[in-house]
This record gives structure tokens, C-alpha cells and sequence, in this order.
């Protein structure tokens, strides 16, 4: 039997399924993470605010290790709205290069605080956002860049702009009548394949100008 | 071990901790050269407990505020040096923020004390164990791997609960870290809706640890009602964790990472054991921001009298923050005083109430008390909560109902503000 690194989640629309993880996929699933790492220009002494639950931690506990080899530095907050002022404490004290995985829960606690997304982060020049924050976010004259869940991986756009890179070395994408299909490559303690991910989009496959050559999804509003 | 041979550890560690931190935190060699004193003048346990200076939450955020220090003078690193800068959970206050240097996946100065719990609560390799927490403390749950067992991570939060029944019927976990008194009481209704037994759903729990907050009455007997045991689990000053052993009677701190001192709030003289008296702390393994003499401000009741369960390291009951307490007409009160009449009545069983505090000394006791909004007299209500706190401090309060959700609004929900300055 494959032995389990642990029992973490994802989403597909508003279903949250239970998401086994082995050891070896999560040493792989670092290695995702670093790709994602590098794609938001993060690099030694970079500073970086990682918003995830902690049913999150198969996705985003592989980003924070990729952060520390990165040798950036990274703070904590819960993508929630009870926990959205600290976000905006953490911003307010310190300079952050990156702030990744914004939610809309998070924008609705700072709706309750009565923090615009500007004054909260207008000075991070990176804002990685999932679903429905990034276009919030856009709405309010920042521009974002998608940090986009797409079942139990993450795609993260570069500084092209032009759609969310998935690590191909780890995941199949295919399109059925809009919605992105994910399957593993790899035997993984979970059973991916052609999972129906909820997210509306195309798939581009030509190698980015960032020079990364996994496909990407360009996701439709 | 032996108190004298954990004295000796103690004494160690201290000696070699205090030239380090001198050196490293302003804030320290601030406090010590305007007291002073300086570690050659330490010699002995007996030396530090005379002559060192305390350091207070207030000196800190003084230190902060006046130059601009982000970590109060503590920080005995470059700041280029750290891996991560959390925080506490800013329940009182701004959360006061936490450097961290890591080596591989967890922290270099990461205290033993949560594995050593987790074991005696009966985690064994290969044993799932549910992690219900947040994130922004960092990875404890790299404890639990070092265990060899597999976290199954879920969210604090209530709305987690049914996928917390359907993994805990499925995968039968043994260990749980950390339920809040919020939790337990709707576990108790999402099993109902679920139609299912807790009894069923808890089975494979050889405990669970409960944080955040004292464990009330109520949820003890939810607890008791499902067959498991809860293992109340508290800070030490910020400067690591307790947690109760299967005597139940009060938490063990690890006298091997820190000095805990007992005091009294006035005169700054030991109490007796046994008694109560304000916690003050010195980290011994935290070499990132150690906390030296560090004044807790909270009141707790301590002993050193070996446990039944064969310990001898020091054990606490935490009875409340010194600036949480209102006097009225000569009579105290801290938020545990009142905390079972509130959970008592079915309307306002999730125990979520706040004493309303302007000054230490206030002239009636105020509480705002959160209800479930299934009373249809709610002027009833008040006179029983009214009632069931005068029996309990000796003081007739005056009751603010309110939702349950705009109190906890002010989570994060595994504890509200006990006390509120309007």
C-alpha cells in the first residue's frame, strides 16, 4: 500500500471531495509548486502572503516548501472571512512581493472591515487570485493574476498574462462541451482521471513566451 | 525525571540562553542594562529568580511603537534570515507576530511538547489523525507526521463538520487536535440532522485535544455523553503549550523548554504552590525571539506535585487574564466565573458572551450574551441568565442578548474576546 502523506481536499463547484495524498505525490507536487513559485517571479528574499484553509494543505503546504527552498520568505492567513484582517494586518506591516491565493471570502472580510482592495493590496505588485476574487479585483483597478483551482491541482499565470500554467508533467488537461477535464499522469493515491474540475475554458498547449511549456487554461468569465 | 535533575536541565539551557539573548534582542538588553544587570551576574536558577528583570506585552509593544520594530525588540536574527513570520491569533488584541526559522519541513526551535501529548493520548504510526485547524500557526501537523501517523486536514470551523462525520466513520481516526467548545456543540446537531449516533462517530478517538478556550461544562458532558476523553490543551505564557494528561487535572508544561514562575501580581513574590498567581515564562529552545521573564498576564493556579499519571513536571489551571478582570463592589470577576450559567440554558448553549469592561473597577456587570434565536422571550431569558450568574459570582448582572453570529463575527471561531471595551 502507498504510504499517505495525508488526507487533504478540493472542490469541484460547491462539492468538496476528500483528496488522499502519498508521500510521493506530495515530493512531486513540490516539485509543481516550484514551477508555480517561479512563475510569480518569486525568488531569493522575495517575500510572499499564502490565503489558504487548512483543508487546503495537500495544494498549498507543497507552495510553502517551495517557497522555503526558494528561500523566500512567507507569511500565514486563512482564506476566510473571520480571518481577512489578517490579511490586512499582515499587509499593513510589511512589504509583500506576492499575495497568492486570494479568495472572495477573503474580499468579503474586508468588505466587513470596510478596507478597499486597493488601500489593502495595492502595494504588492503580484496578486495571485482564485475565481471569482480575480475578477473582483479587476473590477476594483488592480490587476491580478489568476490563481486558478482547477480540482486538486492549482494554475497560476506567469507575467505573460495569457492563461494558467498546469504542470504537465504531472496532469493531462482536455475540454468536454467548455468545462476542463484534469487527469493524472502518475499513479497517485488518488484517482484522477478526466475529472469533470467545474472550470469553464480553453486550453492553449503552445509553449509561453515565459518560456514554460505546460499547457495552459485560459479561463472564461 | 527527577525535580532536581529538570532543574539542572533548566539551569543549563538559562545560562546558556541568557548571554545569547542579551547580546541579540534590544528589547532584552534594554530592559537588563536599565535594570542593572547582566547575565555573568546569573549564575543559578536562585540568582535568575532574584535579579532578572521582566519583560511585559506592554514593554514590547512600547518597543514597538517607539522604534518602529515590527517585533518588539525580541528578534535575535536579521530579519533576511527567517523562513516565515506568522502570528498569534489576535483574539486581545493585533496579532502579535511570530519569526520562524525552519529546518526541512518544520521549525528549528519547534518545542517537543505537542508529540509528546499526541502520544500519550495513544497515536501510533499509521493512525490517522484529524488535524481541524487553521493555517495561519504554521504546520504543526509536521508533529504529527513525525508520529508516522497521516493528518486528515479539515477546517475550524462548523461548517466542517459533516465531512468531519463522514472521514471520522470512514478513515476512524484516534487523535484529534483541535476541538473548541463551538465545535462540540453543533457536532451535537449536525449528528442529529445527520441521523447520526456521536457515539459512533467518536469511537475510534482515543481523545481529543480542546484549545482556544477553557473546555466548559457543557461540552465536557457532550464529551462524556459520546465516550471520549478531552484533553484541554492551553499556551504557557507564549512561550509554549499545556495539555492534560488522563488525570485530567490541569496541563502539563515541560519544565525541560521552560521556566514557569508563579507571582504575585503585586508584589511580584512567589505564591505557594497550589495557589493562584500571574504566569511569567522564559523559553528556553526559542533562540528566534526568546522570551525571557516575560510577564503573561495571565492568572493561573500551579503546582509541581507529581501527577497521578507519574509526571513531575509542573501543571496549570488557567483561571483568566489579569486585564480581564472587573471588580464590583469589591467583588471579582473573571469570564470563567460566569462561563456555566451561560452554556446551562439550551438558548445559549454555545457559551459565547462578552463582559463589557471599561476599567477594572465598574459600578454593575455587563454581559452580552449570544443566543441561538430560538426564544420567543427573550426578556425570560435574561431573568434566567440573570439569575443563574448572581448565583454564580454573587453579582446581578445586566444582560445585552444578541445573535450568536455577531459574536462570532468576531472569531476566529474557536474563541471570541472574552471581554469587550463597549
Amino acid at each position: 500500500m502507498t504510504e499517505l502523506w495525508g488526507v487533504g481536499s478540493f472542490a469541484v463547484g460547491d462539492r468538496i471531495l476528500p483528496y488522499p495524498v502519498s508521500k510521493d505525490d506530495h515530493n512531486r507536487d513540490i516539485g509543481s509548486a516550484m514551477k508555480a513559485v517561479s512563475s510569480l517571479g518569486i525568488h531569493e528574499q522575495s517575500r510572499a502572503l499564502v490565503l489558504s484553509m487548512l483543508s487546503e494543505a495537500a495544494q498549498y503546504w507543497p507552495v510553502q516548501i517551495g517557497l522555503l527552498i526558494t528561500k523566500a520568505q512567507f507569511s500565514l492567513a486563512d482564506a476566510s472571512r473571520f480571518d481577512a484582517f489578517r490579511t490586512a494586518m499582515f499587509l499593513k506591516a510589511m512589504h509583500y512581493d506576492v499575495v497568492l491565493g486570494i479568495n472572495t471570502d477573503v474580499l468579503d472580510g474586508l468588505d466587513d472591515l470596510g478596507h478597499s482592495y486597493p488601500d489593502v493590496f495595492g502595494k504588492s505588485p503580484v496578486l495571485a487570485a482564485r475565481a471569482g476574487a480575480y475578477e473582483r479585483l479587476r473590477d476594483a483597478g488592480l490587476s491580478p493574476r489568476w490563481w486558478l483551482h482547477v480540482g486538486p491541482t492549482v494554475a497560476v499565470e506567469c507575467d505573460q498574462l495569457a492563461g494558467a500554467h498546469v504542470d504537465g508533467n504531472e496532469w493531462q488537461l482536455d475540454v468536454a462541451d467548455g468545462e476542463i477535464l484534469l487527469t493524472a499522469r502518475n499513479p497517485r493515491a488518488a484517482v484522477v482521471d478526466r475529472l469533470a474540475t467545474g472550470v469553464r475554458g480553453e486550453i492553449v498547449t503552445d509553449a509561453c513566451a515565459c518560456g514554460r511549456e505546460d499547457p495552459r487554461v485560459v479561463p472564461r468569465d | 525525571m527527577a525535580r532536581a535533575d529538570l532543574e539542572a536541565i533548566q539551569e543549563a539551557k538559562l545560562l546558556d540562553l541568557l548571554p545569547y539573548a542579551y547580546e541579540r534582542s534590544a528589547l532584552i538588553n534594554a530592559t537588563w542594562t536599565e535594570a542593572g544587570v547582566h547575565p555573568r551576574d546569573i549564575k543559578s536558577l536562585d540568582d535568575f529568580r532574584e535579579r532578572a528583570p521582566f519583560i511585559s506585552k506592554d514593554a514590547i509593544r512600547v518597543f514597538r511603537d517607539d522604534k518602529g520594530d515590527p517585533y518588539g525588540g525580541l528578534l535575535c536574527f536579521d530579519e533576511s534570515e527567517l523562513t516565515a513570520i506568522t502570528s498569534t491569533s489576535g483574539t486581545t488584541g493585533d496579532p502579535t507576530l511570530v519569526p520562524e526559522v525552519w529546518g526541512g519541513e518544520r521549525r528549528e526551535d519547534a518545542t517537543p511538547a505537542l508529540v509528546r501529548e499526541f502520544y500519550e493520548i495513544g497515536t501510533r504510526p499509521g493512525d490517522y489523525f484529524t488535524c481541524i485547524l487553521f493555517t495561519f500557526r504554521g504546520a504543526f501537523f509536521a508533529m504529527v507526521h513525525s508520529l508516522g501517523a497521516v493528518p486528515v486536514f479539515l477546517d475550524h470551523h462548523p461548517g466542517e463538520l459533516r465531512r468531519f462525520v463522514e472521514l471520522s466513520l470512514e478513515l476512524r481516526p484516534t487523535n484529534l487536535y483541535n476541538f473548541s467548545n463551538v465545535l462540540i456543540s453543533e457536532l451535537a446537531r449536525t449528528c442529529e440532522e445527520m441521523k447520526v449516533d456521536p457515539r459512533d462517530v467518536m469511537s475510534s478517538y482515543h481523545g481529543i485535544v480542546h484549545g482556544g478556550e477553557p473546555l466548559g461544562t457543557r461540552s465536557r458532558k457532550l464529551l462524556d455523553e459520546w465516550g471520549v476523553a478531552g484533553f484541554e490543551h492551553t499556551a504557557v505564557g507564549d512561550a509554549g503549550a499545556a495539555t492534560e494528561c488522563r488525570e485530567h487535572d490541569g496541563c502539563h508544561f515541560w519544565e525541560d523548554s521552560v521556566i514557569a514562575e508563579h507571582l504575585d501580581p503585586d508584589n511580584n513574590e512567589t505564591v505557594a504552590d497550589g495557589t493562584r498567581g500571574e504566569l511569567v515564562v522564559t523559553a528556553l529552545d526559542n533562540r528566534t525571539m526568546p522570551l525571557v521573564r516575560f510577564r503573561s498576564d495571565d492568572l493561573v493556579d500551579l503546582t509541581r506535585e507529581r501527577c497521578g499519571c507519574g509526571r513531575t513536571h509542573g501543571r496549570i489551571k488557567t483561571a483568566g487574564r489579569k486585564g480581564d478582570e472587573v471588580v464590583i463592589d469589591g467583588q471579582s470577576v473573571l469570564p470563567m466565573d460566569v462561563w456555566e450559567a451561560i452554556e446551562r440554558f439550551d438558548e445559549t448553549a454555545m457559551g459565547l458572551f462578552q463582559i463589557i469592561r471599561t476599567g477594572q473597577q465598574m459600578d454593575a456587570l455587563r454581559l452580552r450574551v449570544g443566543h441561538d434565536g430560538s426564544t420567543k422571550q427573550p426578556d425570560e431569558l435574561s431573568d434566567r441568565l440573570m439569575g443563574a450568574v448572581t448565583e454564580a459570582t454573587g453579582v446581578t448582572p445586566e444582560i445585552e442578548l444578541v445573535p450568536n453570529d455577531d459574536l462570532l463575527r468576531l472569531g476566529p471561531p474557536h474563541k471570541i474576546p472574552r471581554v469587550a471595551k463597549r
